[in-house]
C-alpha cells in the first residue's frame, strides 16, 4: 500500500505539462479544429473513389433539377416564376456550390459514434467532439468543392447558365457563406444528438432530408412554391442556410432582403446554438447514465 | 497519507434499467407498445482509496463491474449513487483540467484515426491537448523508445497488427503525459510476445514517471507483473483489497504436489493400485505417463508427502501453489466477509 | 432470415418512425409533383398521373434496395472488416446471394404498400387501366429493374473488397437512388440517352412504369433487359475476383 517514489528520469516529473491560459483558449480551439481539418483532408484523399462517386451524385442531382425545370420553363413559354431556362441552370449550379461548401455529415456520424461507443474516448479529450466534427467537415468541403469545380464550370457552359451577379452580391455571399455553414451544421447536429435518446434515427434523418429539400430551396427556387409552403420556408431555418445565400450570390436579393436574411440566419444560429448546447449536455448525461 | 490519496470513492454505485422481453416473434410485436424493465446493479457500493504512484489491478469475472468502475472514475459514466473524487475533481464534469491529467486506454480503435498513419494522429492530439511542441516532441521520442514504435507510425493504422496497433494506441493515450492511467484490458487479444511488451512498457512507464495506474486484465500474468495491490470486484461489490500474496494466502488452503516416477517403477506396472493409492492421498489433477499432479490440503502436506514417497522410485518432486486463476475462482466464490 | 427479422422487431421505435417516414415521403412526392405541375400540365408529354406511376415503381424498388440490399451489403462490409466474412465463405450456400439478402429491414417493407398505392392512384386518376399484356411486361421489367439495382449494389460492394472505401459508398448509392424519381422520358433526347447509360438506376425505375402507361419504347426495354444481364454477369465476375483476392490476402 506504499506509494512508489517518483524516480527522476528522462520522462521527467509526473507533473502535467503547462497549458495555454484561458484567454488563449479560442486560439487553441482554432488550432485544434484546423488539426482535425488537416486529418480529415488526409483521410479524404485516401477515400477518393468514394469522393468521386459522391461528387458524381451531386452533379447528377444538379443536372436532373436543371433538366426538369428547363422543361417546365419551355413548356410554360420560356420562363417559370421569373426564371428563364438559363437562369434555372445558374440557380441550381450555385445551389450545388453552396451545398458542397456547407455540407455536413454530423447527423450521420454522431449516431454511429454514440451507438458503437466511439464517442467515449472523444469525450475524454479536452476538445469538444462537435468542434472536431466541424473542423473535419470544413476540410472535406473545401476538398470536394475544389474537385467539383471543373465539372461545375463545364456544366455552366453546357447549360448556358445565367446569373445576375455583381461585386456586391459576391462579397455579400462570401460573408454569408461561413454563417450558412455554421447554421446548417447546427441544424444537422441537433438532428444527430437525438441519437442519445433514440436507438436508430434513420427515419428522423430522412424526414430532415426531405424537409430541407423542399424548404431550403434545393428542389425548386422558393418563389415557385405554393404560398403557404413559401411562408413556412421563411419561418423555418432551412431556407436561410441554403436558398438565401444562393439568391444572394445570384443577385436575386435587394438590400432589404439581404439584411433580413443575415438577421434571420444569425438569429436562427443563436437559437440553434443554445438548443444544441442544452441538448448536448443532457444527451451526454443520458449517454453516461446508460453505459458509455 | 491522506494528502496523497488521489482517488477516493464512498458507496460508489451504478444501476442500469434494462428492458426485459420474452423470446419469440409474438413477444417482439407486443413489445412495440409495451416494455418492462428491471434493475441491474453493475456496481453496488464500492469504497476505494488509491494513493499517488500506486499500480492497482482490478480483478473479477466478466460483468463483475470492473470496466464500469473504471468508466465512472474517468468520467464517462455517471454514478447512480455515492461519492467520487479523482485528482480533486468530480470526474463526471469532465473539466478540461481533469481530462489533461488522466488517460483511459480501452483496447483498440480509440484515439487513432483508422485510415491515417499514427504519426498524423499524434500531431492532431498535440493540438487537441494544446501541448507545447518541445514537450510533445520529448514525450513522443521517449514513448517511441519505450514502445519500440520504429517503422510503425508511418503506415495507416488499419495496416498494423493488433499488437502494433495497441502500442501506438498506448502512445497516443500517453502523449499528454497523464499522471493517472486507466487501462481497460490493455493486453486483450494480443499474442504472448505483444502482451509481454505492453506489460513491460506499463511497468517501466509507471516506474519512470511515478504515474498512478488502474488496470483490469484477464491475464493473470499482467496482474502478477504489474500490481502490488489487487482489488477483487464481484457482483458489483468489493470482495478483497490488498496484496496478491495476501489474497492467495486467504483463499487458497491447497497445495499441488507434482511427482514423477522412474520409468521402470514397479508401481507403474499396477495401474489399479496406483490409482487407488493416489486417490487416497488427494485429488489427481493431471496425469501423464509417469507424471502426476495431486492437489492436497495445505495443513496435511507433511503426511501426504510421506505417503507419496512411500510409493517408491520417485525421480522428481515439487510442491507448488495453486495457479492464480484457481485462486481467483475461489476468491470469487468466497463471500466478501471471509476475505477481508 | 427469421433471426434478422426478430432483431429488427426489437427496434420498436423504428416501426412508428418508418410509418411516419413513409407518410412524409408520400407527402414530399405529392408536394414536389404539385410544385412542378402547378406551372405546367405536361413535360415532354408526361402528365402528373404518369409521374405517380413512376413514383410507384420508385417506391417498390426502393423497398428492395433499402429494405434488403443495403442492410445486407452494409453487414457484408462490416463482416469483412471484423473477419466474420470467413464464416460466410464456409457456409454451404452461395455467399454472394447471402450477402445480398442476409438482412431485412422489415419496417421498410411498408414502402411496398406505398408503391402499389401510388401506382393504382396514378392509373386510376388517369382512368386508363393497362391491359393484361402490359401488366405482364411491367412484371418482367420490375424483375429487370430489381436485378439492375441489386447487381449494381453488389458490384459496388465487391469494389469495397479491393479498395477500403467502406460503408460511406453505400450511403452515397442510397443518395443516388433518391434522384430517380423522375422518368428518363421527361429529359430531352441527348440527355435521356446519356443518363440511361451512366445511370442504370434511372432506367430500372423508368421502364416498368412506361410499360404500365403504354409508352414503353422497345429499344429502352431491350436495353433494360440487356443491362440487367450484363450487370448481373459483371457483379458475379467482380464478386469471384474479390473473393479470390480476399482469400489470397488473408491466407
Amino acid at each position: 500500500m506504499t506509494a512508489r517514489p517518483a524516480t527522476g528520469s528522462a520522462l521527467g516529473s509526473p507533473e502535467p505539462f503547462d497549458y495555454a491560459p484561458a484567454h488563449r483558449r479560442l486560439r487553441s480551439w482554432l488550432v485544434a479544429a484546423l488539426a482535425a481539418a488537416r486529418s480529415e483532408a488526409q483521410v479524404g484523399v485516401q477515400y477518393r473513389a468514394n469522393l468521386l462517386l459522391w461528387g458524381a451524385v451531386r452533379l447528377l442531382q444538379a443536372v436532373i433539377s436543371i433538366a426538369v425545370w428547363r422543361s417546365v420553363a419551355s413548356a410554360n413559354g420560356g420562363a417559370a416564376g421569373g426564371f428563364t431556362a438559363n437562369e434555372f441552370a445558374g440557380y441550381f449550379l450555385t445551389v450545388l456550390l453552396v451545398l458542397e461548401l456547407t455540407h455536413t455529415w454530423v447527423r450521420g456520424r454522431l449516431p454511429t459514434q454514440i451507438r458503437t461507443g466511439e464517442l467515449s474516448p472523444l469525450l475524454l479529450r479536452p476538445m469538444h467532439p462537435l468542434l472536431e466534427s466541424f473542423g473535419r467537415m470544413g476540410a472535406f468541403n473545401v476538398l470536394l468543392t475544389i474537385g467539383l469545380l471543373p465539372s461545375i464550370v463545364i456544366l455552366w457552359f453546357v447549360f448556358d447558365a445565367e446569373v445576375d451577379v455583381s461585386a456586391v452580391s459576391i462579397i455579400a455571399g462570401i460573408v454569408v457563406l461561413p454563417l450558412a455553414a455554421v447554421g446548417r451544421f447546427l441544424v444537422d447536429a441537433l438532428v444527430g444528438v437525438t441519437a442519445f435518446w433514440l436507438t436508430r434515427i434513420d427515419a428522423l434523418q430522412s424526414l430532415y432530408t426531405y424537409a430541407s429539400l423542399v424548404f431550403a430551396g434545393q428542389f425548386a427556387p422558393l418563389v415557385l412554391l405554393p404560398g403557404p409552403l413559401q411562408t413556412a420556408a421563411k419561418v423555418l431555418p432551412f431556407y436561410w442556410t441554403l436558398g438565401f445565400p444562393v439568391e444572394l450570390l445570384t443577385g436575386r436579393c435587394d438590400l432589404r432582403e439581404a439584411v433580413i436574411g443575415v438577421a434571420m440566419l444569425t438569429g436562427w444560429s443563436a437559437v440553434l446554438f443554445v438548443a444544441l448546447a442544452l441538448a448536448w449536455r443532457r444527451g451526454v448525461r443520458a449517454y453516461g447514465a446508460v453505459g458509455a | 497519507m491522506a494528502d496523497d490519496t488521489i482517488i477516493r470513492t464512498r458507496g460508489l454505485a451504478k444501476h442500469y434499467e434494462v428492458p426485459i422481453r420474452e423470446a419469440g416473434l409474438l413477444a417482439s410485436v407486443r413489445s412495440i407498445t409495451k416494455r418492462q424493465h428491471r434493475t441491474v446493479r453493475a456496481v453496488d457500493g464500492v469504497d476505494l482509496d488509491v494513493a499517488r504512484g500506486e499500480v492497482v489491478g482490478f480483478l473479477g469475472p466478466n460483468g463483475a463491474g470492473k470496466t464500469t468502475t473504471l468508466k465512472m472514475l474517468s468520467g464517462l459514466l455517471h454514478p447512480s449513487a455515492g461519492e467520487i473524487s479523482v485528482l480533486g475533481h468530480e470526474p463526471r464534469r469532465r473539466d478540461r483540467a481533469f481530462l489533461r491529467r488522466i488517460s483511459l486506454v480501452m483496447g483498440q480503435r480509440q484515439q487513432l484515426v483508422w485510415d491515417l498513419p499514427a504519426a498524423d494522429s499524434f500531431l492532431m492530439i498535440r493540438s487537441f491537448y494544446g501541448l507545447r511542441h518541445a514537450d510533445w516532441r520529448a514525450q513522443l521520442d521517449e514513448l517511441h523508445d519505450l514502445l519500440d514504435l520504429e517503422g510503425l507510425t508511418d503506415k495507416p493504422v488499419r495496416q498494423l497488427s493488433l499488437g502494433e496497433r495497441m502500442r501506438c494506441e498506448l502512445a497516443a493515450g500517453l502523449l499528454h503525459r497523464p499522471e493517472l492511467l486507466f487501462l481497460d484490458e490493455p493486453t486483450l487479444g494480443l499474442d504472448v510476445q505483444s502482451q509481454r511488451r505492453v506489460r513491460e512498457f506499463i511497468r517501466r512507464y509507471a516506474d519512470r514517471t511515478g504515474a498512478t495506474a488502474l488496470l483490469t486484465s484477464h491475464y493473470m500474468a499482467d496482474i502478477e507483473a504489474l500490481c502490488e495491490r489487487v482489488v477483487v470486484i464481484h457482483h458489483g461489490t468489493l470482495h478483497f483489497d490488498g496484496s496478491l500474496r495476501d489474497l492467495a494466502a486467504r483463499v487458497s488452503d491447497r497445495k499441488l504436489l507434482a511427482i514423477r516416477f522412474a520409468a521402470d517403477a514397479p508401481i507403474l506396472a499396477d495401474r489399479a493400485r496406483l490409482d487407488r493409492e493416489l486417490a487416497a492421498i488427494g485429488e489427481v489433477r493431471e496425469s501423464d505417463g509417469a507424471e502426476y499432479v495431486i492437489e492436497v490440503a495445505r495443513a496435511e502436506i507433511h503426511d501426504r508427502v510421506t505417503q507419496l514417497m512411500a510409493l517408491g522410485d520417485v525421480v522428481d518432486f515439487t510442491v507448488e501453489d495453486e495457479p492464480l486463476e484457481r485462486v481467483l475462482e475461489r476468491a470469487f466464490d468466497t463471500p466478501a466477509a471471509e476475505l477481508s | 432470415m427469421r433471426s434478422a427479422l426478430l432483431e429488427d422487431l426489437q427496434y420498436r421505435a423504428n416501426f412508428w418512425l418508418y410509418l411516419v417516414n413513409a407518410l412524409v415521403e408520400l407527402a414530399l412526392s405529392v408536394a414536389t409533383l404539385g410544385i412542378v405541375y402547378g406551372h405546367v400540365d405536361a413535360i415532354n408529354g408526361w402528365t402528373r398521373d404518369d409521374l405517380f406511376v413512376v413514383l410507384g415503381t420508385f417506391f417498390l424498388l426502393q423497398t428492395v434496395v433499402q429494405g434488403v440490399v443495403h442492410p445486407s451489403v452494409a453487414q457484408l462490409v462490416q463482416d469483412i472488416r471484423t473477419g466474420n466474412f470467413d464464416h460466410r465463405l464456409l457456409k454451404p450456400v452461395d455467399a454472394q446471394l447471402v450477402s445480398l439478402v442476409q438482412r431485412v429491414d422489415v419496417w421498410r417493407l411498408v414502402g411496398t404498400l406505398l408503391g402499389i398505392g401510388l401506382t393504382l392512384y396514378g392509373l386510376g386518376h388517369a382512368g386508363e387501366w393497362p391491359s393484361l399484356a402490359q401488366v405482364a411486361v411491367w412484371a418482367l421489367m420490375i424483375v429487370a429493374g430489381t436485378t439492375i439495382a441489386a447487381a449494381f449494389w453488389s458490384l459496388v460492394s465487391s469494389i469495397t473488397f479491393w479498395t477500403v472505401q467502406g460503408e460511406g459508398i453505400l450511403w452515397t448509392l442510397d443518395d443516388m437512388y433518391e434522384h430517380v424519381r423522375w422518368p428518363l422520358g421527361i429529359f430531352p433526347g441527348a440527355l435521356k440517352v446519356v443518363l440511361s447509360t451512366v445511370f442504370p438506376l434511372g432506367l430500372a425505375v423508368t421502364v416498368p412504369a412506361e410499360a404500365l402507361i403504354g409508352r414503353l419504347e422497345w429499344p429502352f426495354a431491350l436495353a433494360a433487359v440487356g443491362l440487367a444481364v450484363v450487370l448481373a454477369a459483371a457483379a458475379r465476375g467482380a464478386w469471384l475476383l474479390a473473393v479470390r483476392r480476399y482469400e489470397g490476402a488473408s491466407a
